[in-house]
């Protein structure tokens, strides 16, 4: 055999064996997984889930203007409230007066919280304000409309309470998602009452059961 | 013919990342204008007279509108068995909402779509007695009026049971447990758990509702906290479940390391029409088996 023979020859076992090397790490690699997955382990996967609870209104200030008359007018709105919780309790929304002075105030001049009660609301008298939520405590089924400027109505409302005594508005057994509770706040004015822009603060607390 | 493909592709990318979009923000703001999410809703801590506990209320702004809102601890309590929540000081409690501090200012503001976390210190006094004592950590938007009207503010409370430990008593008892042997749908049960122990505790209560054969229709599963020298009515309620059916109602109850077999009950759901057809029908299936009775007895003489 010539020189060029031997080479020639060596060269192919050479490339023979580059290609058995290969084959074997290609063969080694694929077999991996088959060797890996024999041995078999299982994970357990834990997630605490956080309790939270929200609360939204559709306002930030209801707007209850009155064009008194001599008679009395009255002036009805609405707030939406939005609450969801994932606790499978529920939750429990109250509604109260900022402070103690549940009057509407304008400079000196007041406009008095209603005299009803939740539980006992009455038609609402000229220069008071109040709320009410329909199919709750005395209020009655409703539905309640919003009104501008209107000749008073017999629609029951009650007077806001302080922050000391606050009127549960909702209670639920369970999670909520977007549940919504609608206020609605009534302002009655004859034109005994001073002109001004009256106002107060309500405060809406939501806390799981 | 790639253009086209390509342009084609592209198109696709455009529309399917505005529609995630568009998912992504329906699922995480409100329809409604302002207010705020906390997490979470209670703690239940033990801390020894002396010690500190430290923990984070997480607050998040999933509105539509930036919020400035305040933190702040207030005494919390319960009136009646419905456990109606009472957060002013009461003459002669331990008012622990001293033992509060606050990492931070207690004013903040959140932009649309952030959070913050806010870190607490409880620090209980050495002179404290073991027992339970309660708060509420406050997170209040503290919107502005201006224009007159009524202001709404919103406040979200993390309720925080603390036991300060030591020579605790603990002692609780399930009071009743009520379900009407006839309803109309949702059928409705209470179980009322008492406290007469100087500390919370966790009842958990199973309700499983089944009909005759033994098949589970419903079941209840909840752990409220009952507070000391307490009575908790715990409503349960199988909303949107049958409205018609004679059903076997049982369940227990786990507190304090024990758990007590509530007795079954069976009760018959039904409103009122199906009742009077119920009614009916019994006395015609009786009627007729006197009836049937009397003749074959006529027959025989």
């Amino acid at each position: 055999m010539s020189f060029d023979g031997k080479r020639g020859m060596r060269s192919a076992i050479n490339r023979l064996k580059f290609y058995g090397y290969a084959a074997m790490v290609l063969f080694s690699v694929l077999a991996l997984p088959t060797a890996a997955g024999a041995a078999t382990t299982s994970t357990t996967i834990n997630s605490a889930i956080s309790s939270v609870i929200s609360v939204f209104t559709s306002n930030g200030t209801v707007t209850a203007n009155v064009t008194p008359t001599g008679s009395g007018a009255q002036t009805i709105a609405s707030d939406t409230i939005t609450v969801s919780t994932n606790d499978t309790l529920g939750y429990t929304l109250q509604i109260a007066d900022s402070d103690a002075t549940t009057t509407m105030t304008s400079g000196a001049n007041s406009l008095a919280a209603s005299t009803g009660t939740q539980a006992s609301p009455i038609a609402q008298a000229v220069n008071t304000w109040g709320y009410r939520v329909d199919g709750l405590g005395g209020f009655g089924a409703g539905p309640t409309s919003g009104q501008s400027s209107a000749a008073i109505g017999a629609i029951k409302f009650a007077g806001m309470p302080a922050n000391s005594s606050p009127n549960t508005i909702k209670t639920t057994a369970t999670t909520a998602s977007n549940d919504t509770t609608t206020v609605w706040y009534g302002v009655a004015a004859n034109t005994s009452q001073p002109t001004g822009t009256y106002t107060d603060t309500v405060t809406y607390t939501c806390t799981a059961n | 013919m790639k253009s086209v493909i390509r342009s084609g592709i592209l198109l696709f990318s455009i529309v399917a990342a505005a529609c995630v979009g568009v998912v992504a923000s329906s699922a995480t703001t409100h329809a409604a204008s302002g207010g705020l999410t906390i997490s979470p809703t209670s703690v239940d801590v033990t801390v020894a007279p002396g010690g500190t506990y430290k923990g984070e209320m997480l607050v998040m702004n999933q509105g539509e509108l930036d919020i400035a809102y305040s933190v702040y601890a207030t005494p919390y309590s319960v009136t009646g068995e419905e456990y109606k929540p009472y957060f002013s000081p009461i003459q002669g409690a331990t008012d622990i909402t001293k033992w509060f501090t606050f990492d931070k200012s207690t004013d903040h503001s959140l932009k649309i779509g952030m959070q913050e976390s806010i870190p607490y210190t409880i620090t209980v006094p050495k002179n404290v007695g073991a027992g339970g004592y309660y708060a509420t950590v406050f997170a209040e938007t503290t919107d502005k009026g201006g224009a007159g009207g009524v202001v709404t503010r919103k406040r979200v409370g993390m309720i925080v049971y603390l036991r300060v430990s030591g020579n605790v008593k603990e002692s609780g008892s399930i009071n009743s447990w009520n379900v009407g042997w006839i309803q109309q749908a949702p059928l409705r049960a209470d179980v009322k758990v008492a406290n007469a122990g100087s500390v919370h505790f966790k009842a958990k209560v199973q309700v499983t509702v089944s009909d005759l054969f033994g098949s589970k229709k419903f079941s209840y599963e909840r752990s409220p906290e009952i507070l000391p020298q307490k009575l908790r009515d715990i409503p349960i309620s199988w909303e949107n479940g049958a409205t018609y059916g004679l059903f076997k109602v049982s369940g227990t109850v786990t507190y304090l390391d024990k758990t007590e077999q509530l007795p079954t009950r069976y009760v018959f759901v039904a409103n009122l029409p199906m009742r009077l057809l119920t009614l009916g029908a019994l006395i015609a299936f009786i009627a007729l088996i006197v009836f049937g009775s009397r003749r074959v007895a006529v027959r025989k003489k």
